[in-house]
């Protein structure tokens, strides 16, 4: 019903690598006429192939930009933000106004650290970057390095098959739900690495109870997604978004649009947002990280930057989690209403279907930390216990919901 | 194991040393004294008067009914009577300092369970009552207010205005707290059931105050041993009525609703003082005997024993510590219990390393 | 058989296949073991994935790499006695 702001995102970039390549060729023409062989440079550089490459460079850049740089800052301030007014207090204030430099410090009247607080977190950002890298010298240093990038590695790999909307994506898989839910699975095996190699008693207990409990929560997931499949009948999530682009009930050109949300499969959605919150180490589930027992868990011993990535892929797989919820769910980036209006047979849309998935992913995300910072948290085998004995039988009666109403064609 | 002492969840610097098999608590064995400061003796070569700037700060957090328990000692040494309206001036202070330390512990152990909302919600509250207590005293903690013969100076002309609208508000503001713990299941399922100690196990290792009467015992110094004008004032010693007593869950409730409680004396206590009439009267400088004295501090019983020899400081100092006994009586609550449960035994029984270590 | 791209990068995988296998079972730190044994999984999806059968380097990578090594590692920290050296921290007041 909504159309995209970027019908194509590998054309996008595609054009954005010519026009940069075309500038650059001028200057390479330029110095071409004083040296000829740079003629040939500008030519090899304007051919197809070296045209693709560098426009395959350009889009990854901007979906990282866009997923670990907007995304990530706009979440992060969400987050701080929300729960600070849940708390009664101003929350992060440090925005553009904080700048020393012209043209923000010229206002002398207005206080500088009375912002929206949007660059709070690159402030914080740019703290973590001076701070000394310190490995312990008992540690197993080489799988100490190693583990965070295992983590951020798989949390990046998360979003090449996430779309952000019908235009906005790095791959088009069959398998796309799939590859997700792997990316999403290997994260308790850097987790373990993690907290081991640091050589502190805190952090492997931290990093073992991680490890159980991302364990434990994943089967509910699996679990909820074989019952969702029932009616979707495809891995792939651009097919599952489609599907949920149409209206169960309409009134006019309102109505109850088909999320999945709303048919049979809502206790699918309930185990999986919970199983999601769990897998994201959040608090109700956040035992792993618990401040109050395990200084930081089993991220204690990192320091700096390391720091910085560990922290910080919380978020990111916290926003790829809410991103599956919704693409799953919640319709994807499919908006009911304020769709398109045509002009001349081209759909521009009012709100495209990128902003409705933002909105969405937003929302759930302000819903998670709403409920995360009003509960207190539940103790680990208390945790384990929700997960293996709670939520997969509730997760197989959702299969068997899905499976039932399927069969007898009630959906 | 090793927990502290710079452990985050360890409000204070004391050490716990846990033996765990697997997850579970086999034994502990608390470590303490990184806080002596040597309280007894210091308190020998002061004046009896000037003494009350050191018992401020035996327990920072509720540091009124410490000095308050000192100078009742010294005044029944000294065979001194304090005037009615110092009575009921000191009992005004005393339930607002017990409110103030009540919310400092809600807002400890709210994060110590993983809830960050309460650390901010409950010193929000605090901030109401400190106001209070500066406008009483001129501080908002360590407050050198009660003196031997009486208290420092009178209430303000707008205490009573003030007094009553803070109280208001705040009593509004228990409601909503009780919505986020009492009625919240994460809350239930980590405190129920968690390092319990028994009524008979508690009484015979001196466990005194809220955590005893959470295990249903009805111990309460202001009733059972009135000092002050406690007898003149209609409250309730919030006891665990029913079986299961003696959990993290009791000694919450109990502690909870000692506010409210403390929140009603208050107020009566303004109705019932009489107005222009002395508040303090003046010791003598030296003494000689001996005096003891035990009030209901915000931790439990606190017991001050003071000896004088004629001379114008006291001879020996003997400081009795609620914290003391609970500390010791925390194997107890602690084997058997998870070790993610630790937490949320030691912050129940609250904590202060001030009045433990002296 | 034709040496073309997809050879090249047969050979590659299976290199790096072949060197993580030895290096699971030669190492004398059982962490490393466990890491490498991680690769080993992967690559082998990976050769899967060569083989143009996507739905199978999935499934490879979602239970092999995410919940073998992780198993390994339990049985691992769960059974030493002494994994590390304990902290001093015996002298006290």
């Amino acid at each position: 019903m909504s159309v995209p702001l970027v019908p194509s995102f590998f054309e996008s970039c595609r054009i954005l690598t010519v026009a940069i390549v075309w500038v650059v060729n001028l200057i390479i023409r330029a110095i071409g006429v004083v040296i000829p062989p740079f003629n040939d440079l500008a030519d090899w550089l304007a051919s197809d192939s070296v045209i693709t490459v560098l426009t395959w460079l350009v889009l990854m850049t901007v979906m990282l930009v866009w997923t670990a740089l907007f995304n990530l800052l706009t979440v992060m301030w969400i987050e701080r933000k929300f729960y600070s007014r849940l708390q009664d207090r101003y929350g992060i204030m440090v925005s553009v106004w904080s700048l020393p430099f012209w043209p923000f410090n010229r206002r002398k009247d207005r206080p500088t650290h009375k912002g929206w607080g949007y660059l709070q977190n690159v402030a914080d950002g740019m703290k973590l970057l001076q701070k000394e890298n310190l490995t312990p010298a008992s540690a197993d240093a080489a799988m100490f390095h190693i583990s965070p990038v295992l983590i951020a590695s798989t949390t990046l790999l998360i979003f090449v098959a996430l779309p952000w909307s019908s235009g906005f994506y790095v791959a088009k898989l069959d398998l796309s739900l799939l590859f997700i839910l792997a990316a999403f699975s290997f994260a308790p095996f850097g987790i373990l690495i993690a907290g081991w190699s640091a050589n502190n008693k805190y952090t492997l207990v931290g990093g073992m109870r991680a490890a159980a409990q991302l364990m434990a929560y994943e089967i509910p997931l699996i679990l909820c997604v074989i019952a969702l499949v029932f009616f979707t009948g495809t891995l792939d999530v651009f097919a599952i978004v489609a599907q949920q682009d149409r209206h169960l009930v309409s009134f006019g050109s309102l109505g109850i649009p088909a999320w999945y949300v709303f048919s049979p499969q809502i206790l699918g959605f309930l185990i999986f947002t919970v199983a999601m919150v769990a897998e994201m180490e959040r608090i109700p589930f956040d035992i792993p990280e618990a401040e109050a027992e395990l200084v930081e868990g089993w991220t204690t011993e990192y320091s700096g930057m390391r720091f910085g990535l560990v922290f910080g892929f919380k978020w990111l797989r916290m926003i790829a989690g809410a991103a599956l919820i919704t693409i799953l769910y919640l319709g994807g980036w499919s908006g009911p209403v304020f769709a398109t209006i045509y002009i001349g047979g081209i759909a521009i849309p009012i709100l495209p279907e990128e902003i409705w998935f933002l909105l969405k992913v937003w929302l759930l995300c302000v819903v998670i930390v709403w409920v995360s910072w009003s509960v207190p948290r539940v103790r680990i085998d208390q945790i384990l216990k929700i997960g293996w004995r709670r939520l997969i039988p509730f997760s197989l009666l959702a299969i068997i919901v899905g499976a039932g109403t399927r069969a007898l064609g009630w959906y | 194991m090793n927990m502290g002492p710079q452990h985050p969840m360890t409000h204070g610097l004391w050490n716990m040393k846990v033996k765990v098999d697997g997850e579970t608590i086999t034994d502990a064995k608390p470590e303490i004294g990184y806080l002596h400061r040597g309280y007894e003796k210091i308190m020998e070569v002061r004046e009896f008067q000037k003494n009350v700037v050191l018992t401020d700060r035996l327990c920072y957090v509720s540091s009124i009914t410490w000095s308050h328990a000192y100078c009742l000692a010294v005044e029944r040494m000294m065979g001194v009577e304090v005037p009615e309206r110092g009575q009921w001036i000191r009992v005004v202070a005393l339930e607002l300092q017990r409110i103030a330390s009540h919310l400092m512990w809600l807002a400890a152990y709210g994060p110590d369970l993983g809830l960050l909302t309460a650390l901010l919600w409950s010193l929000r509250e605090r901030e109401l009552f400190l106001d209070l207590i500066q406008l009483m005293s001129g501080a908002r903690m360590n407050q050198n207010y009660p003196r031997v013969g009486g208290v420092r100076n009178d209430l303000p002309d707008n205490f009573e205005a003030m007094c009553k609208r803070s109280i208001a508000h705040f009593l509004e503001k228990l409601d909503g707290y009780e919505k986020l713990m009492h009625e919240s299941k994460v809350f239930l399922m980590r405190t129920q059931d968690v390092g319990r100690i028994s009524a008979a196990d508690a009484i015979n290792w001196g466990v005194t105050g809220p955590n005893l009467r959470a295990c249903g015992v009805n111990v309460d110094l202001r009733r059972l041993d009135p000092y002050e004008t406690y007898e003149q004032i209609d409250f309730e010693p919030q006891i665990w009525k029913g079986a299961d007593g003696g959990d993290s869950y009791a000694r919450f409730v109990c502690r909870f609703n000692e506010m409210r409680e403390s929140c009603g004396i208050v107020l009566q206590a303004l109705e019932k003082m009489p107005k222009d009439s002395p508040f303090r009267t003046k010791p003598p400088r030296r003494a000689e005997g001996d005096g003891y004295a035990r009030t209901e501090d915000s931790r439990g019983e606190a017991l001050f024993y003071v000896i004088g020899d004629g001379d114008d400081r006291p001879y020996r100092v003997k400081i009795r510590s609620p914290i003391f006994c609970s500390m010791a009586a925390t194997p107890i609550m602690l084997r058997g219990n998870k070790l993610a449960d630790v937490v949320a035994i030691l912050g129940s029984i609250d904590v202060c390393v001030g009045e433990m270590d002296k | 058989m034709a040496v073309d791209g997809e050879f090249i990068v047969f050979l590659v995988l299976s290199a790096i296949e072949v060197l993580a296998s030895i290096l699971v079972v030669t190492n004398k730190r059982l962490v490393r073991a466990a890491f490498w044994l991680a690769i080993t999984l992967v690559t082998i999806g990976a050769i899967y994935l060569l083989f143009r059968s996507e739905f199978l380097f999935l499934i490879q990578v979602l239970v092999y790499a995410g919940a073998v090594p992780v198993l390994f590692l339990f049985g691992l920290m769960l059974t030493r006695r002494k994994i590390m050296d304990e902290p001093v921290t015996e002298g006290g007041p």
